[in-house]
């Protein structure tokens, strides 16, 4: 081979390990304002979020965090369609991951999030604590917390907390998860956290 | 030579649904029952009862460090079960079939819906809730646990990482020859055999592994054939869950499912019959057994839980725990036909002993799904009741006051 071609080669290698490193933890500043989620939601953030902009997820969903996902992560999907996955579209986990269904009864709607964190994080022992009924934006929601672990199988566990709430409207969940680390992290993030979930709006929805 | 935890975990026996077991006899034809652990066959220990490794200059001491450090961390995890009675249970089958080792190895069952269990080499066993739910009888578990003692007694992960640590050594100095030789790009093909060559170490100690765990079934009165069970049962569980049992031949750390059925089947054969003990496990369990098949639910596989909820009602026609769990998979499932399969589940639930309180509410919710209101109101009043300090205790009762 010709070593300019050789040459060529390697700067093509080096650049597309580049851009590959770079598109596995890509994250762009959102807020503080109004955030449009895709046209079909929309909330306000009082501050700085970091959002993920690469990474296998579903169209319908975004993943946020403050200080890193291992930590912190707000996880909000917006209009999930009968029989879909919360979060992930990579085709062999969304076949096996648990799915959405018109008129799941609240209780329901929190196994299906603890579910869908069994695959995508790898969680484990579930300890639901609370599971309420909530008014969003006019509309019937269910609100819930619960605790959970992390990294059992990888030998690093941490024990982790989640709030969230979950609405139906017109046949499509819309969610907004999120989970962090117990120790500071969730109390920290918690009243930010609140702020956004009374923010949500549905635009052109019907109450 | 520092290890990273990850590193050691990889090298662990990994007896589950990413990989299990499989046997190759080292010597098919003798029906003999020694394991080994008396020094009477070729399966005879490499490590020695009380022996402690990775002291002071010894190569394994860091392994040896992190090892004991995990371990540190498993003794006060969350994940750690820590109910008397099926601790006493499980780890004293460990105790038992470990003889002279029983004080080497120390078991701690873990909250993980995974079918698994692990060996380090310091002693510490770990045995997953998943395999837990997945086996129905003693036999079956027994059969993981002599297996995991088998890794221990013949020192697979400690030779594992000497064969890694010296191939990768011979790798070294292979690619440097290559390289001066001017034959630099052959150096990929040579770090690929010798990879290939550390896989193959594994699957071996997999299949003296499994061949130790048949014999101490034998040995301890249990039914050898349970062992092959085990890997009918997930190869079951894999194909109704539509997922596929890749298995490379070189590139494996385990021995195919089928290769295992087969050898497995055919050593239970050459062994006495034995029994399941289905009641004792049951029994041994009793105190997590609603636990773990909550845990299996939440997982959201259903086509899993299905497979696992039939398989304990074969062993236990009606057990209430078991028709709970078929009963609600296929209420959240939700398919074709799923609701009135369900119902007929969930009622035979509900007159059982062993039915939980959630038995009660995934009926309830299921009638008040049906349009069967004034049923759904009884059932979701007997689950409170059975269940005063539910979380979603404010909103059912709100739904039952309107």
């Amino acid at each position: 081979m010709a070593n300019p071609l050789r040459r060529f080669l390697r700067v093509l290698a080096l650049v597309g390990f580049a851009l590959a490193a770079a598109a596995c933890q890509h994250y762009a500043a959102i807020g503080p304002g109004t955030y449009d989620v895709h046209g079909k939601m929309a909330v306000q953030l009082d501050s700085q979020w970091n959002r993920q902009v690469a990474g296998p997820r579903a169209p319908w969903a975004e993943i946020w965090t403050r200080h890193g996902p291992f930590l912190d992560a707000l996880v909000i999907a917006a209009g999930v369609a009968a029989g879909k996955p919360l979060v992930d579209a990579r085709s062999t986990t969304a076949e096996q991951m648990p799915k959405f269904s018109p008129g799941m009864a609240p209780g329901d709607l929190v196994t299906l999030v603890q579910g869908t964190l069994g695959f995508a994080e790898k969680a484990s022992d579930f300890e639901t604590l609370r599971v309420e009924t909530a008014r969003i934006d006019g509309h019937e929601a269910v609100r819930f917390e619960f605790t959970f672990g992390t990294g059992a199988q990888r030998g690093f566990e941490t024990d982790r907390k989640a709030l969230g709430v979950a609405v139906e409207v017109e046949g499509q969940l819309y969610l907004v998860l999120f989970h962090a680390v117990d120790t500071h992290y969730f109390d920290a993030l918690r009243p930010t956290v609140e702020a956004v979930i009374a923010s949500i709006r549905f635009p052109a929805k019907r109450a | 030579m520092s290890l990273t935890r990850r590193g050691l975990l990889g090298g662990l026996c990994m007896c589950g649904a990413g990989g299990l077991l499989a046997c190759t006899p080292t010597d098919p034809g003798s029906p003999r029952l020694a394991t080994g652990i008396g020094g009477q066959s070729d399966l005879s220990p490499r490590n020695q009862p009380g022996q402690r490794h990775g002291t002071d200059s010894d190569p394994d001491a860091g392994m040896r460090e992190t090892m004991d450090r995990m371990e540190r961390r498993i003794q006060t995890s969350r994940y750690r079960v820590r109910e008397a009675k099926v601790n006493a249970y499980v780890g004293g089958i460990v105790q038992r079939m470990a003889g002279e080792f029983a004080t080497d190895i120390r078991t701690y069952i873990v909250r993980v819906p995974d079918f698994n269990a692990t060996q380090a080499p310091n002693g510490m066993m770990q045995v997953w809730t998943g395999l837990l739910v997945r086996c129905t009888n003693e036999a079956q578990m027994a059969a993981v646990l002599g297996h995991e003692i088998g890794h221990y007694t013949r020192a697979h992960s400690r030779e594992g990482h000497a064969v890694r640590r010296t191939n990768a050594d011979i790798g070294q100095a292979l690619a440097m020859l290559l390289g001066a030789v001017g034959a630099g790009q052959l150096a990929d093909i040579n770090t690929i055999l010798l990879t290939a060559s550390s896989f193959g170490y594994n699957r071996e100690g997999e299949r003296e592994a499994d061949e130790i765990g048949i014999r101490m079934l034998a040995e301890h009165g249990l039914s050898p054939i349970e062992a092959a069970r085990n890997w009918e049962n997930i190869t079951a569980e894999f194909e109704a869950r539509g997922l596929p049992r890749e298995h490379s031949l070189l590139f494996s750390t385990h021995p195919s499912d089928a290769e295992r059925t087969t050898t497995l089947r055919r050593r239970a054969g050459e062994l006495p019959p034995g029994e399941k003990q289905a009641a004792r496990y049951r029994d041994g369990i009793s105190e997590i057994r609603e636990y773990i098949f909550e845990e299996q639910i939440r997982t959201g596989v259903h086509a899993a839980t299905l497979v696992i909820a039939d398989r304990w009602l074969a062993e236990f026609p009606g057990d209430g725990l078991a028709l709970y769990a078929k009963g609600e998979a296929l209420r959240l499932r939700a398919k074709a036909g799923d609701d009135e399969a369900a119902a007929t589940a969930l009622d035979g639930a509900i007159r059982d002993a062993h039915a939980p309180a959630n038995a009660w509410r995934s009926y309830g919710l299921l009638r008040r799904k049906l349009g069967q209101e004034a049923e759904a109101r009884d059932l979701l009043n007997e689950y409170l009741r059975r269940a005063p300090n539910a979380p979603d205790r404010d909103l059912l009762r709100r739904s039952l006051a309107g």
